[in-house]
């Protein structure tokens, strides 16, 4: 049906390469006011008193508010108020607003408000948080969430075992880092507000703007700027952001703009949660494994938003893509006063693959079995039953296995270090849910829409939303391939929650599962709705008329007409050229009593392969190559495909070795990109990404998601990759300096290594 | 505050005006000159989002005062695409698919260009030095350096 690799180009590069795109800080509009978040420097403190008498009398500024002035429901229980009314739970809380005519003035008036507030006990660790006397959050518990699982019998399990292992490995608190920081801009409208801001989730915003402002769903629109990057993030921090503004723009009349500084992202904005996890696994000498216990405590943060999904996820991920018949997971999640963990690309997957990878490799070790052969003589193979009860279908695992061994030399030495390091080889493989799963109750499932122009051209619209993934193309290019139109003819419209069908946040990695099976419906129904009327033309059966070239034809091109000519044809008969389509994944369950269910639709599947270098006397580890295999199931566009890999691969990277939301006595130390490090260019290593082809998916188009994959395997195959080098394993994301050098240390007292040489 | 006479040379136009010194070039050009074109990531200078090339130098305008504009010729991302036709640097980042969420791109492009100014022939690890002060969140870098390396 599609011609295959076919390069396109993005329609969205033009804008972002002549710096025309405009992103939600490069617009204005008159009479336009700023907002400015006022917060405590506390972890945790009771309010007692704001006074704005100060403030105020500053030039330029129009008012001050509080939580008594937002319009609407400000708090929903256990989640993010608009504005911290009697108590702040984190430094990140906003108490107040300030709005002033220019930034300026709303940046010098916060310091002018006086703010007498009562320092509470604070927790920051989330095993103390649960112990009795610790300071509570919300209610009478710092207890968030739990879910569990259970297959077989793990006493029956461990009993059958040979060799019993356990390991405890922890994870830390990470952000996503989009380089554009958050910003919302409200506009008041007679009977509601228009907000411009970027987003995963623009329906759920509105529906957060209209609950905290007190509107219908249907006052508050959305439009969506180009927006630079996501990442799971751009969520509850932009409800609460455009909430702000919204109340800003209510109470003044006026348009009213914020845009946090980097600080101001770091201190308020949501963070991965961090995750420790015990491990408990037992298999018989031959490699096979017959029970894993798998107990676990993530860091809520301040705040619920996902947590619940998130663990569920983790939960349901948490023994790996492994034939295990006994399994026994339980995973809690714990209020403490750190900044608020929400969605992070992976949602809960990184963790728990950081963990259950890890432990393969300990195990492997344990029993002396090659770790690539631990992996085939446990993975999962078409007709495995998850943790969950769950039957798998088009599982790729062994295939990603067999890539990983062809493109990565899992088995060869490496090659020699250079002088004062050492170097190793690490392996790792995942499988995760497509999609949102049955952790979410939402229908899962989204539109497209277009409307064929008498020009012959196309305008379409979605719901999904494009972040920088390229998402957007995806959608042009099905309509492009099965309706034989180019894809320059083909325009998508900003999304505007005014004009588009509600599909969904863009998260999960859905996009092109839903969009794209959305976006062959909507092209198959103008297909049909234009050859009927050509074929009573031409007096043939409708469905010989082929679509091609820009032009529609019958076989042996005995008839042909230009798509456009097609197209006004059409016109003159019947009310309108367009297309229409909703695709849903088949529906999924989840018993919460008794902790079953099939949890995701479909299951994708992944390996890694990573080399480091380390220098062993500054413990600074450099990954020289990553080999990353991802099964996509069928690949719409490759070269964006390996694009999107690499950049999953770079964040993992980040998470491996350098990125860590650090605190001190309650205080955010990470407060800009000085403290808190990226992977930057020079730390890139040779990354080759390889999205697999080995059997489609169970979906129309065949396709799976991979944006969250490719930040999942990497972490496991770094730490794997260091062990080998140094014979020392480390358990403790990120692997830092002072971890690399301890484990330096213990590997030379161990006799693994000596110092100024190599262990070649 | 005391406004401060300045004139400098702004993608090939002489500007001339009365600027708050204190102010960053950075708000000086998208806040006085409307070009929004070079983003604002961090305002410190570590993510290199705000990078333009002023007398020739990669520069992050975050950290440039507009009193220290004056008598420097600037160059934005404003200017790169002339008369339509798009710098090669900018189709290559097309063609390598080196853009996705964009909001590095302009820096990332100013980074670049200035590099093959003073240098029309740069090693990858000349290429590599020359954008390692700006921060990309979504490629992993791999396509950026491939299509510098593929406009040189």
């Amino acid at each position: 049906m599609m011609a295959k690799r076919k390069i396109y180009d993005r329609q969205d590069a033009y804008g972002k390469i002549t710096g025309k795109a405009k992103y939600v800080n490069d617009l204005s509009f008159p009479g336009m006011l700023y907002v400015q978040t006022v917060r405590i420097p506390f972890a945790h403190a009771r309010i007692i008193n704001i006074d704005c008498t100060e403030a105020l009398k500053e030039k330029g500024v129009v008012g001050v508010y509080t939580a008594k002035d937002v319009p609407g429901v400000n708090q929903k229980p256990k989640d993010r108020p608009v504005l911290a009314d009697q108590e702040t739970k984190y430094t990140g809380d906003g108490v107040a607003i300030v709005v002033a005519d220019s930034k300026e003035a709303a940046i010098k008036s916060v310091k002018l408000l006086e703010i007498e507030y009562e320092e509470l006990p604070f927790v920051m660790d989330p095993e103390e948080a649960l112990k009795n006397g610790a300071p509570i959050l919300h209610g009478d518990t710092n207890f968030a969430a739990s879910h569990k699982t259970l297959k077989g019998d793990v006493a029956v399990g461990f009993a059958e075992a040979e060799v019993i292992i356990e390991r405890a490995y922890s994870t830390q608190r990470a952000m996503h880092a989009a380089i554009e920081p958050d910003g919302a801009i409200a506009i008041p409208d007679k009977d509601g507000v228009l907000i411009y801001c970027p987003g995963k989730g623009p329906f759920n915003i509105k529906r957060a703007v209209a609950s905290y402002c007190g509107l219908q769903d249907n006052q508050v629109r959305i439009i969506q700027p180009t927006q630079g990057g996501v990442f799971g993030g751009k969520d509850s921090d932009i409800n609460v952001m455009a909430a702000r503004v919204a109340m800003a723009a209510m109470i003044t009349g006026r348009p009213c703009k914020m845009v946090w500084s980097r600080e101001e992202v770091m201190e308020e904005g949501t963070k991965r949660h961090p995750f420790k996890l015990k491990y408990k696994v037992g298999a018989r000498r031959d490699g096979h494994i017959t029970a894993m216990e798998i107990r676990g405590l993530a860091d809520v943060g301040a705040y619920i938003t996902k947590s619940a999904a998130t663990i569920w996820r983790a939960t349901v991920e948490a023994a790996g893509p492994y034939n295990i018949e006994n399994i026994s997971t339980i995973i809690e999640g714990a209020f403490t006063n750190n900044t608020v963990s929400d969605a992070v690309r992976g949602f809960g997957s990184p963790q728990v693959d950081f963990a259950s990878e890890s432990l393969m490799n300990e195990l492997a070790k344990e029993l002396g079995i090659d770790p690539l052969e631990i992996r085939r003589i446990n993975g999962f193979t078409e007709g495995s039953i998850t943790a969950t009860g769950q039957k798998l279908e088009c599982v790729n695992l062994m295939a990603c296995l067999d890539k990983l061994e062809a493109a990565f030399p899992v088995h060869e030495k490496p090659a020699p270090a250079h002088p004062g390091k050492v170097r190793g080889r690490g392996i790792s493989c995942i499988f995760r849910g497509e999609a949102m799963g049955a952790g979410f109750k939402e229908k899962d499932a989204a539109a497209v829409n277009f409307n064929v122009e008498k020009d012959g051209t196309i305008t379409v619209y979605s719901g999904i939303t494009e972040q920088g993934q390229g998402g957007t193309n995806v959608v042009l290019q099905i309509i492009s391939e099965t309706l034989g139109v180019s894809i320059e003819h083909l325009k998508m419209s900003p999304l505007d929650t005014a004009y588009v069908i509600d599909s969904g946040a863009t998260v999960g990695s859905r996009g092109t599962i839903t969009s794209g099976n959305a976006a062959l419906v909507a092209a198959n129904d103008a297909k049909i709705r234009i050859a009927k009327v050509i074929a009573e033309q031409w007096e043939v059966d409708s469905e010989e008329i082929i679509f091609c070239d820009n032009s529609i034809y019958t076989p042996y091109k005995t008839r042909s007409l230009s798509f456009r000519d097609a197209v006004n044809l059409c016109y003159t008969v019947i009310p309108g050229v367009y297309g229409h389509g909703w695709w849903s994944l088949p529906p999924v369950w989840w018993d919460f009593e008794n902790n079953r269910g099939e949890t995701y639709a479909s299951f994708n599947y992944g390996a890694c392969g990573a080399e480091v270098e380390i220098d062993l006397v500054s413990g600074k580890v450099d990954v020289i190559n990553v080999v990353a295999i991802h099964d996509m199931g069928r690949i719409i566009n490759e070269a964006e495909a390996k694009a999107q890999i690499a950049g999953g691969v770079s964040m993992a990277l980040g998470l491996a070795l350098s990125e860590e939301i650090t605190t001190r006595n309650g205080k955010l130390m990470t407060t800009n990109f000085d403290k808190y490090s990226l992977q930057t260019v020079m730390d890139s290593p040779n990354i080759r990404a390889i999205p697999l082809e080995a059997q489609p998916a169970n979906n129309p188009l065949g396709v799976k998601g991979v944006s969250e994959s490719s930040t999942a395997t990497v972490s496991p195959a770094v730490f794997n990759a260091i062990e080998a080098a140094l014979g020392v394993r480390l358990r403790k994301l990120p692997a830092d300096l002072e971890s690399v050098l301890a484990a330096i240390e213990e590997s030379e007292r161990l006799g693994y290594i000596k110092r100024g040489g190599s262990n070649e | 505050m005391k406004q401060l006479a300045i004139t400098f040379v702004l993608n090939n136009k002489e500007i001339c005006l009365d600027v708050d010194p204190e102010m960053t070039l950075l708000n000086l050009l998208r806040e006085e000159l409307f070009l929004t074109g070079t983003k604002e990531g961090c305002g410190t200078g570590e993510c290199g989002a705000c990078t333009v090339i002023m007398d020739g130098l990669a520069v992050n305008s975050c950290l440039v005062l507009s009193a220290q504009v004056n008598g420097t010729e600037i160059i934005t991302i404003e200017a790169l695409e002339q008369d339509g036709q798009l710098d090669r640097l900018q189709q290559s980042f097309i063609d390598n698919h080196a853009v996705q969420c964009g909001f590095c791109t302009p820096g990332m492009l100013m980074s670049a260009k200035s590099l093959l100014m003073k240098n029309s022939k740069p090693t990858k690890d000349e290429i590599k030095v020359a954008l390692s002060g700006n921060l990309c969140r979504c490629t992993g870098y791999e396509n950026i350096v491939a299509a510098v390396e593929d406009a040189v």
